[in-house]
Order: C-alpha cells, then structure tokens, then sequence
C-alpha cells in the first residue's frame, strides 16, 4: 500500500477482523497513545510507523525507535513550555524522532477540519478534541498527499482492544459522538478508508 | 492596634473584615470614628452600611490578598509621621491585592445572584476560603439554593441528584436535536442511517451511565458524565 498511511485505532471494533498483515503492508502505519500490538498481531499488526500521544505517555523505548507526534491537550496549552523542557529533559538524543508537536495555532485547525465537513456543535470552541480526531488532522497536515487509511475508531463506544473494561466515563472535554460523526461523514466522502 | 491599621490602609488596600468565623464583610467607604473607636463602612456585596463598635473592631479578623499589605510596626509609625514610602514601594503587591479583592466581590455576587440572594454569608465565607467548587457545581446543575454536601440532608441529596440526571437528560435532548440539525440538510441516506445509530448509541450510553450511578458518592458523582454525551459540563476535576 504505497503512498498510503493508516491510522489504527484503540477502540475494539479493530478485533472484529484479523487484518494485521494488511496493516503492516501499508507504507505508513499509525498508533496511538498506549497501544499494545504483542498478543494482538493477527489484528493490529506488528508494524509502527509513527505513534501520536499525549506527550508526558510517551515511551522512551518507543521513541528510541518510532517517530513520534506529540499532542499536548488544549485545555492544557499553558503546559506547552513544561513539554518543551521536558522533551530536551528526557528525550534530547531522539528529539529528531520528534515529527510533530502540536501548538496553539493547531486548535483552529481542529475546529476547520469538523466544520469542512459538517455544521459546527455547540461549544466546539472549548472542546478539547480527543488523540485520535486530532491524529487525523496531523496526518492530513504531515502527509497532504497521502489516502488516509484507519480501523479501529469507534470513539469510546467500546473500551481498548487490550482492556475492554477501559471506559471514559469521567468528566471531560472531548467530543466523542460529534467525532463519531464526523468519522462517519469522511467515510461517506470517500476521505477516509476503512479497513 | 487593629484600629490603627485599618486606619492607615484605609482608601489605599482594600480589606476583608471577620467577625467570628462565619461572618465576612468586603469594606468600602469605611470611616473611622476616633471618638469612640467604631467603624462604619458599606458591604460590598450586600451593599448595607455595616458599623462595628470598638469590642467588635477589637475581635475582627484583617484579611488582605497579598504580601506587603499590612505595614510593620516601623511603617505604621512612619505612616503615623506622613514620612514613608509603604504605598509607592509595595504599590504593585496592592494592586493584586485590590485585584482580587473586586474578583471576589463579583463572584460572591455571582453567587448570590445564581442563587435567588439565599444564604449570603455562607457564600461570603465561601468565596473567603476560597473553597467555591460546591458552588460551581451547583450553578452548573440550576440549583436554586447553597447546599452543603458535606453536611447535604437526606432531602438535600435528593434535589441535588434530580438536578444531576435533569442536566444529564437536557444535555441528551439538546445533542440529539442538535445531531438531527447537523444532518437536516445532507441528502445521503447511508450517512443519515448512520447518524441514527449513533444517536441510539448516545441514548444507550446515558441510559446505562444513569444504571451504573445509582447510589454514588457526590464526589464521584461530579467526576463522572456518560462518555459518548461529552464534552461534560464539570472539568477533569469533577468543577
């Protein structure tokens, strides 16, 4: 799957099929946060590409080895300065692995990709978007020209594929079911593929 | 001696006065009568002329809101003498001070708004101890009164969870109508059928969040929100 990248989600829908050879056959191969693939080859693959994540989840041993984009939460932008020190803390011999740091000119760029598709929700100015709606902006803004692949994205209907007991039933910003919606709407146009 | 402090920050630092532990007036216009030792001032935030006779200026507490706002003994007297720098070197410190002492004036009135001018000195104290998450929340649920859910009645617990699961309904109600918006004018029966899966999933959600939440702490309860109806009108903290 040349010039294409797909971006493998944590919900368990991606158990549905055994698809893991498909996975590691695309160009680019997408992760996010703290995905697990060990016992789950057969269905997510083995392959990893590139891993978006919240910035302090990140793994030194997967960046050692991964290109990494880091996302630090928009609700949480005053702590851009502490993720700066932070990565020339921990992670200064593999800042090069560093694809990606979102910043604060990103949050509008979120709004823009929802409202391309569909009309705006209330409150879409103060959400904050989850890792995986914004993993999708940073893959069209890092690879414009590539088809967008994915799996695995039911926006917390389900736990993790790993830990289906895992739910987000507390308190918080992200928007899941306008997301859901907004998979929905890109699948219908053809702007996203999946698998 | 309290006197004399007030004296010397008067018109200058604004000044929260305690009396006891339950009682908090945020003093404007305060005159100070040498005479007899009392003070008259206005309640910021009841807007009510206050006078406190000597005994009563002897027992209050002096509450400024930042550092250098109290001036030391030597600056009293230099103060005393009209022979001092107190204001102009630690002007900054009190313009904070000041700052926060008109926020907290708004807020309480926030409050006391919010909630039909009930219970105006338990707000005070609130905003005072800076202890006011109980009133975020019940602002977010449309309480009409101040409810301490340390010491909530039985009664209490119960308006205040038929506010909860209320706010969760409206909150469903205005996500569905507004998905049916979103879609009105998308000519894509695929698309459409989809949509409607994913509000019978929203409505699931709720529904079994609403199962699962029966009988919960308060703590718990204002740290949690069905996830698929986020984003959730209380932060990460549960506020």
């Amino acid at each position: 799957m040349a010039s294409s990248v797909i971006i493998v989600g944590n919900g368990e829908s991606v158990l549905e099929k055994k698809s893991g050879s498909y996975i590691d056959s695309f160009d680019t191969v997408v992760r996010l946060g703290s995905y697990v693939t060990d016992g789950f080859e057969d269905h997510v693959g083995e392959k990893t590409d590139i891993i978006s994540t919240i910035y302090w989840k990140l793994d030194i041993e997967r960046l050692s080895k991964t290109k990494v984009i880091l996302n630090v939460p928009l609700n949480m932008q005053y702590m851009q300065e502490h993720c700066e020190d932070y990565i020339d803390r921990e992670f200064s011999q593999y800042k090069s692995n560093i694809l990606y740091l979102n910043s604060k000119e990103d949050i509008q760029g979120f709004i823009d990709m929802y409202t391309e598709v569909l009309p705006p929700f209330r409150d879409i100015d103060n959400v904050n978007f989850s890792l995986g709606f914004k993993t999708f902006y940073f893959i069209k803004k890092l690879f414009p020209d590539k088809k967008i692949y994915a799996t695995g994205f039911d926006f917390f209907k389900t736990g993790w594929y790993w830990n289906p007991l895992h739910n987000r039933d507390e308190s918080n910003m992200h928007p899941y079911t306008w997301e859901r919606l907004w998979y929905a709407k890109m699948k219908r146009m053809g702007n996203i593929h999946e698998i | 001696m309290i006197f004399d402090i007030i004296r010397a920050i008067n018109g200058r630092v604004k000044m929260c006065l305690g009396t006891g532990s339950t009682a908090y007036y945020f003093v404007e216009n305060a005159s100070l009568n040498e005479a007899d030792g009392s003070i008259e001032f206005t309640d910021a935030v009841e807007n009510k002329k206050i006078t406190l006779d000597k005994q009563q200026v002897k027992e209050v507490s002096l509450i400024t809101f930042a550092g250098n706002t109290i001036p030391s003994m030597a600056a009293m007297d230099a103060i005393k003498a009209d022979d001092h720098t107190f204001f102009s070197d630690n002007e900054e410190d009190h313009n904070i001070s000041n700052k926060k002492f008109d926020d907290m004036v708004d807020r309480c009135m926030l409050y006391i708004n919010s909630f039909n001018n009930e219970d105006v000195t338990r707000v005070k104290n609130l905003v005072v101890s800076n202890n006011t998450s109980n009133l975020d929340r019940l602002i977010i649920l449309g309480s009409e009164k101040v409810i301490s859910f340390e010491l909530a009645t039985a009664a209490d617990g119960v308006y205040v969870r038929q506010l909860y699961w209320g706010l969760i309904n409206k909150k469903l109600s205005q996500a569905i109508a507004e998905i049916d918006s979103s879609i009105q004018d998308i000519d894509d029966d695929e698309f459409i059928a989809d949509a409607e899966v994913i509000k019978e999933d929203l409505r699931k959600n709720v529904a079994d969040f609403e199962f699962h939440m029966k009988g919960v702490t308060f703590d718990k309860l204002f740290h949690q929100w069905p996830t698929l109806l986020n984003p959730s009108p209380f932060n990460e903290n549960g506020l």
